[in-house]
């Protein structure tokens, strides 16, 4: 908000004219207030609501609704919201749109969760796709997939990848990948880094080519979190081999730093620091107290969190500097 | 009193506000930058991932420098003197980062202000329980902290602190009218914050200010909020007339901020008052149940679309005073964060038990499309 008696001082040391700053008065005087993040928000907030009441509606009344009604129901209004979306969004470039309105952007939303529970109802209730469960994790993504692209949304995209990696086994949402995965399953962490290698590299093409540019953020994101902690189960896992996947760690934490250094992301080079950090503090605790359990090792432990921390924090001060700098 | 050097915080006020001139197109980008360079700002703020970066490492080094003193010293009793040693080194530190490093809200200052107060205030807690003697400590901390520091967060923990410090105090002899009193303070708290935000130009403690008001805005609902009231008096029943007068409340001073918001257009109240309204409809859900929770849900889920549907409409172009204006969006720095968030909340709505499905193995799937894998 803007606080008129800042630029009274500023126009007092003479930093801004007389005339700058009664025109500055007067607008502020005038000006519609922009209530945009408010109508976003209780848009947001209005659909979840809604699409989690409509959920448990479902779910408690399947026996007194019938099973066909709700399906052709949900179906009807994923419909709707789908074609009030191809008619109103412009047409499909590999460059990012910008004419999209928010309102348009939250009916896909909608449209899209909509989708994902015909879906699942449909492989619930009527076994459409027997018991080949893949496809009916597969086909709503694809579905997502082709409508994050087409109608460029972040969003979507997002519920795409997690779909994706559904379909492979693995759960990647921020809050729920340590609580729903269990990490000592050895495919799990394979999957976990070939998907991770998989949307490292969608992010670079994306990048490289020119396709949807402004979605590889988003790639990298998920790639990055699911190559570190899978590398970081690895060693936990691989209790005799633990050396080679901290190398891997290792490896992979000199790429990721290289790139961040280089896109100037605080983001990502403080993500790479933070789990090299938790990589190299496990192998350190690991030689410490491999033999027994010692006092003086207890000892050692505690120094080194001191030392290592204000280490790292001054690495974390001075990149900072650096970047800024450049 | 100011730790910082005081031309550098109202520098840093006024950098922010020449960022929302120049947003607005009041100044161009040129002058903006000239001014800029002319207030130079010493002080060390990091970018948001670093400053949370910074905050984890600092946790850590506490954690284990506390870890280690008390091996050291092989404490086995008088723990409170050794949790006030604690939160005084904290303090220590947390000056020297201050003054020498000229850390502002860096991560590092502010996580070391926390576990300060927290290291203190719980030292009274070990085995002293006296809740009065508790909440006048982290008043007095909070109050200091705020003062020496500008910190936001510490003048919210004063505010709430200095409720709870009357509440304890009035509690016990006067313990019928309490609420009465708690609304007033909480009043006149409001009044002189909000007349100082509204006519101070001291840079230094305006935001701090605003965040004190805002608190005490919320607070003087709170305390008369039902839920509030009927937790706090540990089971005494109320007669049905006093009952009502908090309903009454809890029912009509949401609206009033909100109808005060919108016709004075004051954002702070505006946000407030849909807050506030969302607040008095989960302690009317839960006191009276009318309807099942899931109904409850699709109502209000579909009251809201329906709502902020209209106002978009509506809004589009300037009215009454307000406007909904994408083209004016400033291009926002966590516009990926909001992609993140939707697949958070919306990504696993539909996750079918996968009896044996295994990357690789290519089991699934009759189609092209699945084979590849």
């Amino acid at each position: 908000m803007i606080d008129i008696a800042s630029f009274e001082k500023l126009n007092k040391d003479d930093l801004i004219t007389d005339e700058q700053l009664t025109r500055i008065s007067s607008a502020e005087a005038v000006k519609p207030i922009a209530l945009l993040w408010e109508l976003k928000t209780m848009m947001y907030c209005g659909i979840l609501l809604l699409t989690t009441g409509l959920g448990i509606i479902i779910y408690k009344n399947i026996d007194s609704i019938g099973h066909l009604a709700i399906v052709i129901s949900i179906g009807i209004a994923m419909v709707i919201c789908f074609s009030y979306c191809l008619k109103k969004s412009p047409p499909f470039t590999f460059s990012k749109t910008t004419s999209s309105s928010a309102l348009q952007d939250y009916i896909l939303l909608f449209g899209c969760m909509l989708m994902l529970i015909f879906f699942g109802y449909l492989q619930f209730q009527f076994n459409l796709f027997g018991n080949r469960w893949g496809m009916a994790t597969f086909i709503p993504m694809l579905i997502l997939l082709v409508s994050a692209y087409y109608f460029d949304h972040l969003g979507v995209l997002s519920m795409a990848l997690v779909n994706f990696s559904a379909w492979a086994g693995i759960t990647i949402t921020p809050l729920h990948m340590l609580k729903r995965n269990d990490f000592s399953n050895e495919s799990i962490i394979y999957t976990g880094l070939s998907l991770g290698v998989l949307f490292m590299a969608i992010a670079y093409l994306s990048q490289a080519k020119n396709i949807k540019k402004h979605f590889y953020f988003t790639y990298k994101n998920f790639g990055a979190h699911l190559l570190f902690i899978s590398t970081i189960a690895g060693m936990f896992h691989f209790g005799n081999v633990y050396l080679f996947w901290f190398l891997l760690l290792c490896g992979i934490s000199a790429v990721q730093y290289a790139i961040a250094f280089k896109e100037k992301s605080f983001y990502f080079l403080v993500i790479t620091l933070l789990y090299f950090y938790f990589g190299i503090s496990y192998v350190l605790m690991r030689l410490l107290f491999y033999s027994t359990f010692s006092e003086s090792a207890l000892y050692m432990a505690f120094l080194y969190f001191i030392l290592s921390g204000i280490g790292f924090i001054f690495l974390l001060t001075r990149l900072n500097k650096i970047i800024k700098v450049q | 009193m100011i730790a910082y050097n005081k031309t550098s915080i109202e520098n840093l006020y006024h950098h922010e506000q020449i960022d929302e001139a120049t947003a607005m197109e009041y100044i161009s980008k040129e002058q903006g930058n000239t001014i800029k360079d002319r207030l130079p700002i010493n002080l060390y703020t990091p970018n948001l991932f670093v400053k949370i970066g910074l905050g984890v490492l600092t946790y850590f080094i506490i954690i284990s420098s506390t870890g280690l003193l008390y091996l050291m010293l092989s404490i086995s009793r008088s723990y409170n003197l050794f949790f006030v040693f604690c939160g005084m080194v904290s303090y220590v530190f947390l000056e020297i980062m201050a003054t020498k490093k000229k850390h502002y809200n860096s991560g590092v200052d502010n996580v070391l202000m926390i576990a300060s107060v927290a290291f203190i205030s719980s030292s009274l807690a070990v085995d002293n329980h006296s809740n009065i003697l508790l909440s006048l400590i982290v008043l007095c901390l909070s109050i200091w902290m705020t003062i020496r520091f500008a910190d936001r967060l510490a003048a919210g923990s004063a505010v709430i602190a200095l409720l709870a410090f009357l509440y304890f105090i009035f509690s016990r002899s006067f313990f019928a009218i309490t609420p009465f009193f708690l609304i007033i303070s909480a009043g006149i708290i409001y009044y002189f914050a909000n007349k100082t935000r509204k006519l101070s130009t001291n840079f230094v403690y305006k935001p701090v200010v605003k965040i004190i008001a805002i608190i005490a805005l919320l607070s003087f609902y709170a305390c008369g909020n039902y839920l509030v009231i009927n937790e706090m008096s540990n089971g005494i029943q109320m007669p049905t007339y006093v009952s009502a007068v908090f309903w009454l409340w809890t029912m009509i001073i949401p609206i009033l901020y909100l109808v005060k918001g919108v016709i004075n257009k004051d954002l702070i109240f505006i946000r407030s008052g849909v807050l506030l309204i969302a607040a008095s409809v989960i302690t009317f859900k839960y006191y009276y149940n009318i309807m099942p929770a899931e109904q409850a849900l699709f109502l209000a889920g579909i009251a809201l679309t329906l709502m902020s549907y209209i106002l978009i409409q509506k809004l589009k172009k300037a009215r009454w005073g307000y406007i909904y204006n994408e083209a004016n969006l400033i291009p926002n720095k966590y516009e990926y964060l909001e992609g993140i968030i939707i697949g958070e909340a919306f990504g696993h709505q539909q996750q079918t038990p996968q009896p044996d499905t295994k990357f690789g193995d290519g089991s699934f799937g009759g189609s092209g499309a699945g084979s590849k894998y």
